[in-house]
């Protein structure tokens, strides 16, 4: 009867705990809700969170008696080398400011889904990779990140606030306020078609300086090199590329107003244009000459000149071309090293057809192409602030991070920085650029032994390429419009890709399908949205 | 609590006792959990967090339904999964009855290896093996095709293949495991009936239609009643990795997933993504009612609750 009466006891026990359990959820929610309600009031206020203001009234040096552990989120995959990188940054991170940091990665696949995710768990972050292409201003607005004021940046990153321009910080708040730390060196970058030099001459074909008069090439690849497709292009970076680079060339040079990651608003603004002017996609000063250019890009497509199944197919043009199986690569400046560097080895001549607009312009990247930001939740923001100083500023951790092990995965010849003996482009387990730094101070870096006449004379053409575009700075707030551009980009997905890849059996009935679907979701909406914002920037920025 | 309660608890407090760990593990991963639905009401930010973020009332279902596709979608979810949970239960069972029948061991045991071979493969790696069949340039089909001399086929910009195709890798891929629910289920037949049946003269063929197969019949409306709860839910993984960003395809392709997910992937908003979900349970909460609605009109022994 007792031993009865005991269990029934612990019985109820658990039923009750189980009730609690279901009925408590909602006021444990609320809790955490205000705890995290809490910490990002704090660090928007104008006084520095506590811990901040408690040591800054320690005098200058800070305290890292405490040994901490960073965690930092960067994009892309770890190179192989990675771990043996880190070792040594822990190293000597630990001897300097007494702390060592984890990196973990995000795929370029997950991006979109997993960044949200890992600043909306909170818990496991210092720091992580940010970039207005990267939702810096959708994620800044829901809190995600730490305010970072004047007094943090001249207290815990004095080389970096040294380094980096006014502008960058003035690119980087919102509001008012500093989410990010911007790079110090944006980024000197345009996109840019590669060519087998050695083939166009096989082949007699004239030299080709303009992506528009591409076109004898690719002929001449289709007819001649049967395992080659003149233009291998990928569902995700290529899809749309040959539309755009022969739309630039021929006709409207324009950007996406609105959004700056990847998507479609159909709102457009020429970079050339220094007013700035707001166009929708259905204006027909744009849609005429996308018109024309759609056409070329199709009837490439009927001849074979571009893979049918792009669409499906997920090997950038960039890796096929390595492989050879494709005759066209597109990219960057910076994203094509790799490739110029591998056919070398392979023996082949690359031209690089930079794409640009019919005056030759491109945008210059604004400073917050690249940056780092600190997490809300982070326990140790002031330690990680230091440590990333050290990263983008102090040339030992900025080369270890950037090029890897001197002496395993670089060495310094005659001032170029070049592989070790025995070590191929292909080999080397920690090459450049690769580890997603990309916000060190690139100024520091020693030019790469690998690059060929041809590609530094690119990268010193494009001080005459770059132009600032007028809304480089400028984010637009899309709180108001977000359904509309949630289904102005299903609609773009579905109805203007098919266009831009050239697949469409009648290119007019699509644009006509495309402004149906554009109105129903939204455009005007989105358009007039766009013009108010774009005029208060312009006059704030009188 | 009234007295019945706590005198049933009494009566069997073994037996609710070995119930409890299943319990905490439902209340804490599906119904505590569930609070969250509150989500797809509000405009979510990290400060105001899950119960604190302002309310928006129904403006995060508002993408879903002015894209114009939210009917569209709806029918190609329901009639994909009315269509892979056929196809599915079909073959499942024939599979079954055949392995169930066959004689020689070692041959039993690889067929069955085989066919539960695909269950293990991700749809990413489906999808690559399904571009290299149907690609125009290179794929296998095509690259036959043009080796006997005939034109290649578009498979990519033709929905209509897709109708066929979805379903068949759909089966091909589940088959295995479908089949070992209910050859197991065969397994625990009373053999002995087979056995009076077989002294009676009846053949192979009279035994699976007038013995197995009835009796397999409540095995299969459990099973195509738990399939039916989760018919509004696509299997995002396979349309998302075989169709993809296809323009083309998507009249005929797109799934509720898909378009939730093409519509939030630029800008990832958690209350709108929460709408699409919440639609979604709500359907497949008022299908799964009618559903076992019917199977207790016409069976009452064999509805789920």
């Amino acid at each position: 009867m007792i031993k009865s009466k005991m269990l029934f006891t612990f019985i109820s026990a658990i039923i009750v705990f189980t009730l609690v359990l279901a009925g408590c959820g909602n006021d444990k929610n609320n809790n955490q809700a205000k705890e995290s309600s809490a910490a990002p009031s704090a660090s928007n206020s104008q006084e520095s969170s506590p811990s901040a203001s408690a040591s800054a009234s320690s005098d200058n040096a800070v305290d890292t008696s405490k040994e901490v552990k960073l965690v930092g989120y960067l994009l892309g995959d770890a190179p192989a080398g990675m771990s043996a990188v880190v070792e040594e940054l822990n190293k000597k991170l630990k001897a300097d400011i007494n702390a060592t940091v984890e990196f973990r990665y995000i795929g370029w696949g997950d991006l979109s889904a997993k960044y949200p995710l890992v600043l909306a768990a909170g818990e496991d972050v210092d720091f992580i990779y940010a970039a207005n292409w990267a939702f810096y201003n959708q994620e800044a607005a829901k809190g995600a990140f730490r305010e970072i004021t004047q007094d943090d940046l001249q207290k815990y990153m004095p080389k970096h606030f040294a380094a980096a321009s006014e502008v960058a910080w003035k690119e980087a708040s919102i509001g008012g306020k500093i989410f990010m730390i911007p790079t110090a060196t944006p980024d000197q970058k345009v996109p840019v078609t590669l060519i087998r030099g050695d083939l166009r001459k096989k082949y007699g074909v004239p030299e080709i300086t303009k992506f528009k008069d591409i076109e004898p090439y690719l002929a001449a690849i289709k007819q001649n090199e049967k395992g080659m497709i003149p233009i291998n292009a990928d569902s995700q970076y290529d899809f749309a590329k040959s539309f755009y680079n022969l739309e630039w060339e021929t006709g409207r040079a324009t950007l996406d107003t609105v959004l700056i990651t990847n998507g479609w608003s159909g709102i457009h603004t020429e970079w050339d244009d220094p007013e700035g002017k707001v166009y929708s996609q259905f204006d027909p000063y744009i849609l005429d000459s996308q018109k024309a250019t759609a056409k070329v890009i199709k009837s490439w497509y009927d001849k074979g000149y571009i893979n049918k199944n792009a669409i499906s197919n997920k090997v950038r043009s960039k890796d096929a071309f390595e492989q050879g199986k494709s005759a066209v690569a597109y990219g960057n400046t910076n994203d094509i090293q790799g490739t110029l560097a591998k056919a070398a080895e392979n023996g082949w001549e690359v031209e690089i057809i930079p794409n640009l607009s019919s005056k030759g312009t491109y945008p210059q990247d604004p400073y917050i192409n690249n940056g780092v930001s600190i997490a809300a939740g982070s326990k140790n923001p002031e330690r990680a602030m230091m440590a990333l100083d050290l990263m983008m500023e102090e040339p030992s951790y900025n080369n270890l991070v950037y090029f890897g092990i001197e002496g395993v995965n670089y060495v310094v010849k005659d001032g170029k920085i070049t592989l070790p003996d025995g070590v191929t482009a292909e080999s080397n387990t920690y090459p450049p650029d690769a580890a997603g730094f990309w916000f060190t101070n690139k100024s520091q870096h020693l030019p790469l032994a690998s690059w060929n006449e041809q590609y530094i004379a690119h990268k010193q053409s494009l001080k005459n390429i770059l132009v600032p575009y007028v809304y480089n700075s400028f984010s637009m707030d899309t709180s108001k419009i977000k359904s509309a551009l949630a289904t102005m980009g299903t609609a773009g997905m579905q109805y203007q890709l098919p266009i831009q890849g050239g697949i469409v059996k009648d290119v007019d009935a699509a644009y006509a399908t495309l402004e149906e679907k554009s109105k129903k979701a939204g455009l005007a909406e989105i358009l007039a949205d766009a013009q108010a914002q774009t005029q208060a920037y312009k006059s704030s920025n009188k | 609590m009234n007295k019945g309660f706590i005198h049933e608890l009494m009566k069997n407090k073994v037996l609710y006792l070995m119930f409890v760990p299943i319990a905490v593990y439902f209340i804490v991963f599906n119904y505590y959990p569930m609070a969250g639905i509150v989500v797809a009401f509000k405009n979510f930010n990290y400060s105001g967090g899950m119960f604190g973020s302002p309310w928006v009332g129904l403006d995060n279902f508002e993408y879903f339904f002015s894209s114009g596709k939210a009917w569209l979608v709806t029918r190609n979810t329901f009639l994909y999964n009315i269509v892979f949970l056929a196809a599915y239960t079909f073959f499942s069972i024939l599979v079954a009855v055949l392995i169930a029948e066959m004689a020689g061991k070692v041959f039993k045991k690889t067929a069955q290896t085989l066919l539960f071979l695909p269950y293990f493969l991700s749809w990413v790696a489906v999808a690559a093996i399904v571009y290299n069949l149907f690609n125009y340039e290179f794929g296998v089909i095509n690259t036959l095709l043009k080796n006997m001399g005939i034109e290649p086929i578009d498979i990519y910009s033709n929905v209509s293949y897709w109708y066929f195709i979805l379903p068949f890798f759909y089966v091909w891929k589940w088959v295995g495991f479908g089949s070992i629910l209910y050859l197991s289920a065969i397994m625990g037949l009373d053999n002995s009936i087979n056995e009076a049946a077989k002294i009676d003269g009846a053949n192979i063929f009279q035994r699976i239609r007038y013995l197995t197969l009835p009796l397999l019949k409540p095995t299969t409306i459990i099973l195509v009643l738990l399939g039916i709860g989760r018919i509004m839910r696509g299997e995002f993984d396979m349309f998302y990795q075989l169709i993809g960003n296809n323009g083309i395809l998507m009249d005929g392709t797109d799934i509720i997933d898909t378009l939730v997910f093409r519509s939030l992937v630029l800008s990832p908003d958690f209350g709108m993504a929460s709408a699409g979900g919440l639609y979604q349970s709500v359907l497949c909460f008022v299908i799964i009612l009618l559903a076992n609605g019917l199977v207790k009109k016409y069976d009452r022994d064999h509805a789920l609750f």
